[in-house]
């Protein structure tokens, strides 16, 4: 739309510059008031002589058709204006040259009339002519006007559409603005998404993460269950494997215990049966007490009577054994006695034969050593003086050892009294004497070696060998004393062992008397055990009979309780019994009357007996008759019975046929039953697809219901489209009118270029035909003759009427008649030319020269006006040639054109598709249908466009195929726009009112 | 001639939309790749067959235990009493 603006914007301009004719007044509007006015004044002055008719012909060209004349007029009034000015020359010339005849000016003036004639009909020839073409070119004013009138409507029309494309601008403007709003929001939005995203994206990760410990976890519990599973069925296992172990364990408790019941039972009847036996036993036993009682009395009594001799034996025993125990302890104590004195006496006999062995040889030792002595006594005696005064010295001591001794022999003394008292307690006595012996035995030992030491004491020592003697008088003397003691204590020994010989003869009296006393105790005891053990043994016999009895006496015990419980049930039993008895007693009352009673009664049955019997006889005859009624009863009937085994078989059969009939049925009843099945399976199929069909029915009813939306849908878009379409048809029948109007356009310009070629030819020919040329300078000069008569009589008629007023001034002013004719031709030449250098020319003209200069008058004359129309048709060459120049370019630019009209075309719908993109391929589309379109509506729209087409043809192909000489008329158009915006804008909104009349 | 508003202004404004349309194109398609990514990891996420099977696992593994120690006493009972 915006591309179009500029075309048609620019198309009033062309259409002026296409049309020639039509552009012309508005361009040259002066100049044709200016030959207006001068025609005017010609046919003014013309009216005169030669009648009105002609001018009234030559104001309607004028007025009607100012513009049409100009191009062919012109040169004539050019040369309309050189005859005027030769006229008006010969006219001035016989008004001031008065002085020629009269009669030439006349013939001049006939001839010249005559040529005027000529000239006329000619002219009226033309002017018919030119009315011709005049009324042509009206005709195609008015067209063009129409045209003109139609291109404003398709302007306003461009206009609208064009303010239609500028609120569609601004729409795209906002959307655009929209867009970018979105764009913004797109931004943001993006931004927002990713960064959401990666939020999701990272708690995506972190639910996956989830859903993999989740898994980890369900696998794990799944396992954990699985492992709980597998041991609660282990543990469950073991239970019923344990219970069933204990269960076992149980029964065979039980049938242990059960067995072991059996035996206890079959113990206890065992027992019991052992009781019964025991019990007999018992009674036995008991008759058994009976007579070991009798026996324990009389066993008791013999207890007693050998408790007694036991009692008395036991204390002779008593007598007996204390008297055994003082034998034995003195046997004891004897034996002791003997053995201590035994021994004694072997040690003492030993020691003795020691002591005197050792006496023995101490007596020869000491005999040797008194030998010895002697000698050395001799060789002491010499000593023995030195040692004399050891000695007064030592009977000190001596007297001191007396006293000690007389000690000693008291002690002695007191010891032999002791010994005496020892003599009385033996056994100490002895036993000290023998250690006393022992004593002395290792005292003599010790003194042995006291005397080895003495010895060596006296070898080394001999001054101790006096005192050792005196020791040795000493010890003679206590050896005789020990002697003596030991001669008593001989003596005491010998009376010991006449002592011992008489407690041996004791003992061995004592021995006999204990041997036998011991084979009196030994019968004794042996009795004593015979009599023990016969007690023992009756003591166990009369245990086992005391438990026994015991035993008994429990069993007794129990079985007094029994017996007690048995005498109380007995008591009851006697109790009942007597009750039974006195019952029986009483039944026996009643039994024995009712034995009375049924005495009676059989009395009197036997006399209903007879009676029945009688009956019985009675009945029995009737029964005989009876039979008699039996048998052919029982004949009738056997015969009914055939009868029946008749009727029998027949229902046999009938029954037979029955179950045949109700199989029949039951198979009728069952097919029936299927049948029924059938149906009502069929009827619930039939329902089944009846509702799946109403509901197919519904959907389909819905999905019409939807059909039919989408079909008003589809109708309202269809309507929709079809004003689209016809929008678009019109659209496009306004494209294809464009292009019909292209191709008129290019028509009319093939003729124009025809018609240009014809006036070239045209040129040629008046090339060619000079005289033509001649004969139209000729009628050129007419006209401006013509135009020079009018003038000439209008200045007649001015002169007339300034001759009339100025008559008076004449008469009063006759000298200054000449010079305001002079003036007022020179005015009239001022007025005439606009230029003061032609009036001036002409007052020189006609100040100077009147005859002679008339031909270079003429020329100059001519000429004059000749540079004038030169100037003036420079003028209207540019003017003219502007429009041919375009003309020409367009021609030259649409040769090529022509030729590449096609493709120009294309390139047409190639911007129209670029302009509406949206839409290309409906336009290429409707394309082809354009001629369907434009069969169809041949009528309506082909008429009024063609003229209106055609200018808008014109400029796209070359604004198209220019675009170097776009610029250039940008310009143009640019200055061509704001005149039309200038004048649309005026006039727009009466004519938007109008092309709405119009258009709607 | 209308009051049109200048074409440079609208050929540039459309270029600079257009610029930012082409250039929010790719972003528009990789947030929309990614959205798609992401919805199509959900779905596989959600409707992953692993965590609805390990689930029925585990409930099956449930109610076998739960039946197990159910029936551990029970029907130990019930399995020695009918013997009896």
């Amino acid at each position: 739309m915006e591309k179009e603006k500029p075309f048609k914007l620019f198309v009033p301009p062309r259409l002026s510059s296409s049309q020639v004719s039509a552009v012309k007044p508005q361009t040259i509007g002066g100049d044709s008031n200016f030959f207006k006015g001068f025609n005017k004044c010609i046919e003014d002055d013309f009216g005169l002589p030669f009648g009105i008719t002609k001018p009234s012909k030559h104001g309607e060209n004028i007025d009607t058709d100012p513009v049409l004349q100009k191009v062919n007029f012109l040169p004539r009034i050019e040369e309309v204006g050189t005859n005027h000015s030769n006229f008006l020359e010969e006219l001035k010339n016989p008004q001031f040259e008065t002085s020629e005849p009269i009669s030439r000016v006349y013939s001049k003036l006939y001839k010249e009339a005559e040529k005027i004639k000529k000239w006329k009909v000619n002219i009226e020839f033309e002017l018919n002519q030119n009315e011709k073409k005049l009324q042509e070119n009206r005709k195609i004013i008015e067209a063009q006007r129409k045209a003109i009138q139609e291109l404003q409507f398709e302007n306003e029309k461009v206009s609208l559409k064009l303010e239609d494309g500028i609120q569609e601008n601004k729409e795209l403007l906002k959307e655009n603005n929209a867009t970018r709003h979105l764009c913004n929001l797109l931004k943001e939005t993006c931004a927002w998404s990713a960064e959401k995203s990666k939020k999701y994206e990272y708690e995506r990760e972190e639910t996956r993460q989830l859903y993999a410990g989740l898994n980890n976890n369900l696998e794990k519990m799944v396992q954990a269950f699985e492992e709980l599973r597998v041991g609660a069925e282990s543990c469950r296992q073991e239970m019923h494997f344990k219970l069933k172990e204990a269960y076992e364990k149980i029964q065979q408790l039980e049938k242990e215990h059960v067995k072991e019941v059996r035996d206890k039972e079959h113990k206890v009847s065992l027992l019991l049966m052992q009781i019964d036996e025991k019990e007999l036993k018992i009674k036995d036993l008991k008759l058994l007490l009976q007579e070991y009682n009798d026996k324990i009395n009389q066993f008791q009594e013999k207890m007693k009577w050998q408790n007694e001799n036991l009692k008395e034996s036991k204390d002779q025993q008593d007598h007996l054994m204390s008297e055994l125990e003082e034998i034995k302890m003195s046997l004891q104590k004897s034996e002791i006695s003997q053995k201590t004195l035994e021994e004694e006496l072997q040690a003492a006999g030993k020691m003795i034969i020691l002591l005197t062995r050792e006496k023995e040889a101490q007596m020869e030792e000491i005999s040797e050593a008194k030998i010895t002595h002697s000698s050395v006594v001799a060789e002491f005696e010499a000593t023995i003086s030195t040692l004399k005064e050891l000695l007064t010295t030592e009977q000190h001591r001596l007297e001191k050892n007396e006293e000690q001794l007389k000690t000693l022999i008291l002690e002695l003394q007191k010891k032999s009294s002791e010994l005496e008292e020892e003599k009385l307690c033996k056994k100490n006595k002895e036993l000290q004497l023998e250690e006393e012996s022992k004593r002395t035995l290792e005292v003599n030992q010790k003194l042995l070696k006291e005397k080895k030491h003495f010895e060596m004491i006296t070898e080394k020592l001999q001054a101790t060998e006096i005192e050792l003697n005196e020791t040795l008088q000493i010890k003679e003397k206590e050896v005789h004393d020990l002697k003596v003691k030991f001669n008593t204590a001989v003596e005491n020994e010998q009376n010991y062992l006449e002592q011992v010989a008489e407690l041996k003869t004791e003992l061995e009296q004592e021995r006999l008397k204990s041997f036998e006393l011991t084979v009196n105790f030994n019968k004794i005891s042996l009795e004593n055990k015979q009599i023990a053990q016969e007690r023992i043994t009756t003591i166990q016999e009369s245990k086992k009979l005391q438990k026994d009895i015991n035993d008994n006496k429990k069993q007794e015990e129990k079985m007094m309780k029994q017996i007690e419980n048995l005498e109380e049930t007995k008591n009851l039993l006697r109790d009942e019994l007597d009750a039974v008895k006195e019952e029986l007693k009483q039944k026996n009352e009643e039994v024995e009357s009712k034995l009375n009673e049924s005495e009676e009664n059989a009395r009197s049955i036997e006399n209903e007996i007879l009676k029945k019997d009688k009956q019985i006889k009675i009945l029995e005859n009737k029964f005989n008759s009876l039979k008699k009624q039996m048998e052919n009863k029982t004949k009738s009937f056997e015969e009914l019975q055939q009868e029946n085994k008749a009727l029998k078989k027949k229902s046999i059969a009938e029954n037979k046929q029955l179950n045949a009939y109700e199989i029949k049925i039951n198979k009728l009843e069952l097919e029936l039953d299927d049948a029924n099945k059938r149906f009502e399976e069929m009827t619930d199929n039939y329902q089944k697809e009846i509702a799946n069909k109403n509901i197919l029915e519904e959907n389909l009813l819905k999905e019409v219901e939807k059909a039919k939306t989408i079909a008003d849908e589809a109708v309202k878009l269809q309507k929709e489209i079809d004003l689209r379409c016809q929008h678009k048809i019109t659209e496009m029948v306004a494209l294809m009118e464009k292009h019909k109007d292209q191709y008129d356009k290019i028509v009319e310009e093939r003729d124009s270029e025809l018609g240009l070629y014809k006036n070239k030819e045209q040129e040629q020919s008046m090339k060619k035909t000079s005289l033509e040329i001649e004969v139209s300078s000729l009628k050129s000069k007419l006209s401006s003759l013509e135009t020079q008569l009018k003038i000439e009589t209008e200045e007649k008629e001015k002169l007339l009427r300034e001759a009339k007023e100025n008559k008076d001034l004449l008469k009063e002013r006759k000298d200054k008649k000449i010079q305001t004719s002079v003036s007022a031709t020179s005015e009239t030449s001022k007025w005439k030319f606009d230029s003061k250098k032609d009036a001036s020319q002409n007052a020189s003209l006609s100040v100077k020269s009147v005859d002679c200069g008339k031909s270079k008058d003429k020329e100059e004359y001519f000429w004059t006006p000749a540079k004038k129309s030169l100037s003036i048709s420079s003028l209207k060459a540019y003017t003219v040639k502007t429009p041919t120049k375009m003309k020409m370019l367009q021609s030259e630019k649409r040769n090529p054109v022509k030729e590449g009209t096609i493709k120009k075309r294309k390139m047409l719908f190639e911007f129209d598709t670029n302009s509406d993109s949206s839409e290309h391929t409906d336009l290429l589309s409707m394309v082809s249908d354009e001629e369907q379109f434009q069969t169809l509506y041949k009528n309506y729209p082909k008429p009024s466009h063609p003229c209106v087409a055609t200018p808008k043809m014109d400029h796209r192909p070359s604004s198209i195929a220019t675009p170097g000489s776009a610029l250039k008329f940008a310009a143009m158009r640019k200055m061509r726009e704001d005149g039309w915006a200038a004048v649309s804008r005026v006039d727009r909104k009466k004519k938007m009112k109008e092309a709405e009349k119009l258009f709607t | 001639p209308p009051n049109c508003l200048p074409p440079q202004l609208n050929i540039q404004n459309l270029l600079t939309n257009r610029w930012c349309l082409t250039k929010q194109i790719p972003t528009l398609a990789k947030s929309t790749f990614q959205a798609t990514w992401m919805a199509y990891d959900m779905v596989v996420m959600r409707t992953n067959p692993a965590l609805a099977d390990s689930m029925r696992r585990l409930e099956d593994a449930f109610l076998n235990c739960k039946e197990e120690m159910e029936k551990n006493w029970q029907e130990l009972l019930n399995e020695t009493k009918p013997k009896q």
